[in-house]
């Protein structure tokens, strides 16, 4: 335990640079000024929801969550200094999940609070913000271990993870029903959808698979950081 | 006494690029210094040594286990890298002391603390690495390396950035670690650093082992070795006839710019013949320069002596 809270104060002091907690800090504050005006729209469920969904989920929370776990053990690969972490008697998969409990610690409240207190703004009821809450915390979940992992599989994580959110989760998966299984978004978005009650394309995916598909990705991807930490070379 | 370290017929190659080819030796308890020129795939094999990328072929085995599957020979191992990098929000102690941490030492901030006064470097020192002088990078490297008072220790090229003071407390402390029965492996691409390692060498050249045994015979295998040494002068002729006639020059020939290449078999010899030889012609030395006394030519000769010479 003392090795685990060792890995995990290092991850998270490593990954969090100011430069990274301002610049996602704003876009979640762009997110609270965008609200305001969504109270008096005509349908403000209707145009809250849509907002959280387009914004707030397939915006705000990939991104940060993005910037963050790619550098969790990204950042160490990047600068080869995984050498100091690799030489020791550490478990791989400790690793692993160290980095994703130090990237869940900074990117939840980055993401929860803005897009929480944004729901609020918009006066849309309670219904949102729970909704809003619930599916981006799910979120940050999964997509911290999917980015972990790709910081450690991939020369450019960032980039990697740009082109996912963008254009296969953005674009492909919102074109038919098999393909949107295959992104997050899906189960985030279905999430938002079945708690305030409000129909979004695509998103109608049961209750019991927006647990367990994010929390299988979760576990398949940490898994396979591991598995990489253990048999790829190390600088 | 057990083999420390046992490589067997290893090679390691990046896709076309062979940066270890087929090398095998062993090495027992005490320092060993592994010398060659950069590139030759030192680091490639500490790599391989500590299990950070496997061989392509062949084994490796340290402490009789293998580096690359044997998470719990990390206890034994001590490496310091080539590479700069460091964690950069750390201070010093912060850095030796999670090193202690993750090796489940019993009082991890004692053991950072005397390894920290091990390498000359202040515990008390608040400033984070980035901070850090090259020389005291290096030392702060190699504090982290012996923390857990490691049975085997890699270095490589740990002499990187230290003044001359630091360089012979550093080289005394490898010493020592050496004479209590730890096996030191330090590569290093200066000769004269070598030198002062200690007895046993391995000579690494173009990914293979070229030479390994005592220091002294290798020094002499390399002194041996023909030397071809430019001169400039205002009077070539006259320099030339007299070098020639003597013992010291094995042949003598003008370049196309118009300095005068000698080939010599005898360095020292060398060295008197030229001022005596300059008086006499009452000839003008600009330039006394060997062609070929880099590394690369000392270990070429040494893999094979009969192409070694340089062309004039």
């Amino acid at each position: 335990m003392k090795r685990f809270r060792a890995l995990y104060s290092l991850i998270l002091r490593t990954q969090t640079t100011r430069a990274r907690v301002v610049m996602l800090g704003v876009l979640g504050l762009l997110g609270v000024v965008i609200a305001i005006p969504l109270r008096s729209a005509d349908d403000p469920l209707r145009a809250a929801t849509h907002f959280v969904d387009g914004f707030g989920l397939t915006l705000v929370l990939p991104i940060t969550t993005l910037v963050f776990a790619s550098a969790a053990l990204g950042d160490f690969i990047d600068d080869n200094t995984m050498v100091y972490l690799w030489m020791r008697p550490v478990r791989r998969s400790s690793l692993a999940i160290a980095a994703a409990a130090a990237t869940i610690t900074v990117v939840m409240p980055l993401v929860v609070i803005p897009l929480g207190v944004a729901a609020i703004v918009t006066g849309a009821g309670s219904d949102l913000v729970v909704g809003t809450v619930l599916a981006a915390a799910v979120g940050v979940i999964a997509y911290t271990a999917l980015f972990v992992m790709l910081g450690v599989r991939v020369k450019r994580p960032l980039l990697w993870g740009l082109l996912y959110v963008l254009v296969w989760e953005n674009f492909i998966a919102r074109l038919g029903e098999s393909a949107s299984r295959l992104a997050i978004s899906s189960y985030t978005r279905s999430i938002l959808s079945s708690i305030t009650d409000f129909e979004l394309r695509l998103a109608d995916k049961p209750a019991a698979a927006c647990v367990i598909v994010p929390l299988a990705v979760t576990a398949a991807a940490l898994w396979y950081a591991a598995h990489r930490l253990t048999v790829q070379d190390v600088a | 006494m057990t083999d420390q370290l046992v490589v067997d017929h290893a090679s390691k190659w990046f896709g076309d690029l062979v940066a270890v080819s087929d090398i095998s030796f062993t090495v027992e308890t005490g320092v060993t210094a592994l010398l060659g020129p950069n590139g030759a795939g030192k680091s490639t094999l500490l790599r391989m040594l500590c299990g950070l990328t496997a061989p392509s072929q062949g084994t490796v085995r340290v402490l009789d286990r293998d580096p690359r599957r044997d998470l719990e020979l990390t206890r034994s191992i001590g490496i310091v890298p080539q590479q700069e990098g460091i964690f950069e929000r750390l201070t010093g102690r912060e850095f030796v002391r999670l090193a202690a941490v993750l090796h489940e030492l019993d009082d991890p901030d004692a053991a950072a603390v005397q390894a920290l006064e091990v390498v000359e470097l202040d515990p008390s020192d608040t400033r984070r690495l980035p901070t850090y002088s090259k020389g005291m990078r290096q030392r702060i490297k190699v504090a982290q390396a012996i923390v857990h008072d490691p049975q085997v220790l890699f270095l490589d090229e740990p002499l990187t950035g230290l003044d001359p003071r630091q360089r012979l407390h550093m080289i005394e402390l490898f010493h020592r670690l050496g004479d209590d029965g730890r096996c030191v492996l330090i590569s290093s691409h200066v000769l004269e650093e070598v030198e002062r390692f200690g007895s046993r060498v391995l000579v690494i050249a173009q990914g293979r082992l070229a030479a390994e045994g005592d220091f002294r015979d290798i020094r002499a295998l390399m002194d041996d070795r023909p030397l071809s040494i430019r001169i400039r002068t205002d009077r070539p002729k006259e320099l030339a006839s007299l070098l020639i006639s003597g013992p010291a020059a094995v042949g003598v020939h003008a370049s196309p710019n118009g300095a005068l290449v000698v080939d010599t078999d005898d360095v020292g010899a060398f060295r008197q013949a030229i001022a005596r030889d300059a008086r006499t012609a009452g000839a003008r030395l600009y330039e006394v320069a060997t062609l070929d006394d880099d590394l690369e030519s000392v270990f070429r000769y040494l893999v094979d002596p009969s192409r070694s010479r340089v062309p004039g």
